[in-house]
């Protein structure tokens, strides 16, 4: 990760950090490990592909090793959140889990942006509809989505940003 | 040889609205009597255009009948019934007598008109029945020949009442022209033997022959060029008239083609430009559509883009007012400022810049989708006006189109074939017009032909026809045994003249005798030319048919030939009882018949009275409304 990828807002430590947070706050007080918290953040944005709500972002195409991109800018954010205390981190028997803090709930909810109120409520039909799911049913979920977009979205690449 | 005869059957007159009219007779002696004005002489004349006569004659009794039929009976070969218009024209063969009969099937159709040899007309088809197809007759004295007509013996056969009467020859018309063939015809019948070896035996030099040969030419190529101009069926007068119709129908019809195509592929052009200019609308506005759709796609993205910048930027302004906890990755204490450390700064990310670059982006966003909106405007604008266009283009399309497939192209189809029609049948005149000045041409050479031959004209009868005095003497013997059968007064000594071609009876020719006389002298020569060639087996039609040859006992001259009180008319029908039972003879006459005959012929009697038996030839027409 370099200097100016970090200026960046979208995709920011910043802007995943924070999507994290209201992720955790909502299905607390579950704790998800990093590799469910990457999968639930891929829903959050993209319901509308698994007949959820309306997408918040606009599909996008896929670049090669995204998903390991991915994993990392999530793993930052919620680094940043854990240096102000709205994370937490849990050790368990099968690895290490994520849970919101106490300050995170109010924090949230001081938040009126329209964009933030509207990943609460795809974060709450996420946990609802997938918050029990195995972890291999979420992955290969995730797997087709990869697959559908790299297929359909090929002629757009390159004119859209990321 | 046995010879065929002729026996007519019947003869019926038919028309619509009016009831027909028959007249039905039988082999041996007929008798049709009656007063004047009753259509006895008309049916005479009946006869002979039903066998083949030229044109019959308009009488007012007539109206309303159209159609006449003759039925013909071959003795031992069959029955046939003929039917021609009363305007002329060929004739509809009927198998058997038919009689009025309505619905009858065709047998077959004859042409009126002979030819030479060929038996579909009814001249041919008659003769050849009594075995004297194709043969031929001398016309002129330098040896042309002409084929035999049935005319030829119609005319020898049949004696109309004027006809009867006349001072000339029985045999011949009196007309000059056709003397030699008149008389050939009479040597044919009294000999067997026709003309046909004329022209061999000919002794003149070769210029005559050569002209003999010439005419001939010219015959056949007149009787061609007549059976073409017959075939197409109109006058010269309207073929001339309906090939100028035709070549103004042509020019005009050539212009007018000339005029639509030209109108057509004007059109043509114009639903080739149209349809271009449809083309790149059309182009232009799918494009349009394209862009737009990526439009709004960005549009759409730019919207989530200010969103998303809005929501960080909120998130990370509050962000920035919380205070650190340990780093969670290298423990470090909150105030130790370690952004080159192990944690690579991940625990500071940079908040305040990110915040400051989610506003700057924002903006930038905002002037990016601004540009947006109005390159959307534009091209919503640009699409409309294109869709009006487009619009506009289909409705000129669509009508030049229509006018194109549903008027013109048709139109000029129709023309063209029009046309075409136009130009075959033009071709067809033509034809027919060219037929018809052959026609001509030929006959004027022919013309000029027989005016150089009659300037060597004949020294003796102009006949050019001989016949042996040894037959001549056995005619005349024949007439003399009818008339002193009859007892004709001063039946003594009959020979034939030849010079006046007629009989000389006690020294007085007949054609000197008061009309009386003169009437039942030619009935008299009439049968004897029957009876001679029976005697000889010689081919004769088989039938006579006179119209009044007992003149003399009711209309003489002067007290010469006033027979009344003889026992003429007795004796008269007494021997056409015993000699011809077994020919048709058909009389008419004023007077009855002696009444001791009346139960052994077929008497017909026209009464002229309403009231009883039959009035006339013709029903008398029921009150018309």
């Amino acid at each position: 990760m370099n200097e100016s990828a970090l200026k960046t807002p979208f995709n920011s430590s910043l802007e995943t950090g924070m999507r994290a947070m209201i992720i955790l706050v909502t299905c607390y007080p579950r704790s998800l490990d990093l590799q469910r918290l990457v999968d639930f953040d891929y829903l959050v944005v993209h319901s509308g592909d698994v007949d959820g709500p309306e997408s918040l972002h606009p599909p996008l195409p896929m670049r090669a090793g995204e998903l390991l991109i991915r994993r990392s800018i999530i793993e930052s954010g919620v680094m940043l959140m854990m240096s102000r205390g709205f994370i937490e981190r849990v050790v368990k028997d099968d690895g290490i889990e994520y849970l919101a803090s106490e300050t995170a709930m109010p924090f949230v909810s001081s938040l009126i942006n329209s964009y933030t109120k509207n990943l609460q409520d795809r974060a709450k039909w996420v946990i609802l509809n997938f918050g029990d799911a195995s972890r291999d049913s979420l992955q290969s979920i995730t797997a087709k989505f990869f697959d559908k977009w790299t297929t359909e979205f090929h002629p757009l690449q390159g004119s859209l940003d990321n | 040889m046995d010879i065929n005869k002729i026996v007519i059957r019947d003869v019926s007159f038919l028309g619509n609205g009016r009831d027909s009219a028959s007249i039905k007779f039988q082999s041996g002696l007929n008798v049709l009597c009656g007063a004047s004005e009753t259509g006895k002489s008309f049916l005479v004349e009946a006869i002979d255009y039903l066998l083949g006569g030229g044109k019959l004659r308009d009488i007012p009794e007539r109206v309303g009948y159209d159609r006449v039929r003759i039925g013909i009976e071959i003795v031992n070969e069959g029955s046939w019934t003929f039917e021609r218009s009363v305007d002329g024209g060929g004739y509809t063969q009927y198998e058997g007598i038919i009689g009025e009969e309505v619905v009858a099937e065709c047998y077959g159709n004859l042409k009126v008109k002979h030819t030479s040899g060929k038996v579909d007309n009814l001249s041919g088809w008659m003769l050849d029945k009594i075995n004297l197809l194709n043969k031929r007759l001398k016309k002129n004295k330098s040896g042309g020949t002409r084929s035999l007509s049935f005319r030829d013996l119609a005319r020898l056969v049949i004696v109309n009442e004027k006809e009867i009467i006349r001072h000339d020859s029985p045999f011949l018309s009196g007309q000059v022209v056709t003397k030699t063939a008149e008389y050939s015809a009479l040597k044919l019948l009294l000999t067997g033997a026709d003309d046909s070896a004329v022209v061999a035996i000919e002794k003149n030099e070769t210029a005559e022959t050569g002209l003999n040969a010439k005419i001939e030419l010219l015959d056949q190529w007149i009787q061609d060029s007549e059976d073409e101009v017959a075939d197409y069926g109109a006058t010269r007068r309207e073929i001339t008239s309906q090939l100028v119709k035709l070549e103004n129908a042509i020019v005009s019809q050539r212009d007018y083609l000339g005029e639509i195509q030209s109108q057509l592929n004007e059109s043509m052009r114009r639903r080739r430009e149209v349809v271009k200019r449809r083309e790149i609308a059309r182009d232009r506005l799918d494009e349009i559509t394209d862009l737009l759709e990526r439009f709004s796609l960005l549009r759409a993205h730019y919207a989530v883009d200010i969103n998303r910048l809005m929501a960080i930027e909120e998130s990370g302004s509050l962000f920035v007012h919380h205070a650190k906890v340990t780093c969670p990755l290298c423990g470090a204490p909150p105030e130790a400022g370690h952004d080159d450390g192990a944690c690579d700064g991940a625990c500071d990310g940079d908040v305040a810049s990110i915040v400051q670059a989610a506003s700057a982006e924002i903006e930038k966003i905002k002037a990016l989708a601004s540009d947006l909106e109005a390159t959307i405007t534009s091209l919503l604008g640009e699409s409309d006006r294109l869709k009006q266009l487009l619009k506009g283009i289909d409705i000129s399309f669509g009508s030049i189109d229509q006018s194109i497939r549903e008027t013109m192209a048709p139109d000029l189809s129709i023309m063209q074939q029009q046309y075409s029609e136009f130009l075959e049948k033009k071709n067809e005149v033509h034809d027919a017009l060219n037929a018809v000045k052959r026609l001509d041409k030929l006959k004027l050479q022919k013309e000029e032909l027989l005016k150089n031959e009659g300037d060597d004209v004949s020294e003796d009868d102009g006949t050019g026809a001989e016949l042996s005095k040894h037959v001549l003497n056995q005619l005349s013997q024949t007439v003399q045994n009818i008339l002193q059968a009859w007892d004709f007064p001063d039946a003594e000594n009959v020979y034939f003249d030849e010079k006046e071609k007629d009989f000389v009876i006690s020294g007085k020719p007949r054609g000197s005798r008061g009309k009386g006389l003169r009437a039942i002298t030619h009935a008299a020569v009439t049968l004897g030319l029957l009876e001679f060639c029976q005697k000889y087996s010689l081919p004769h039609p088989g039938f006579v048919v006179m119209d009044s040859p007992l003149l003399a006992y009711y209309a003489p001259e002067g007290e010469e030939d006033n027979l009344q009180g003889s026992a003429l008319k007795h004796n008269f029908y007494r021997y056409l009882l015993d000699n011809h039972a077994e020919n048709q003879i058909i009389i008419i006459e004023n007077q009855h018949p002696p009444e001791e005959f009346a139960d052994k012929l077929n008497l017909i009697v026209f009464t002229k009275n309403p009231q009883e038996g039959r009035f006339g030839l013709f029903p008398i027409e029921t009150e018309t409304i």
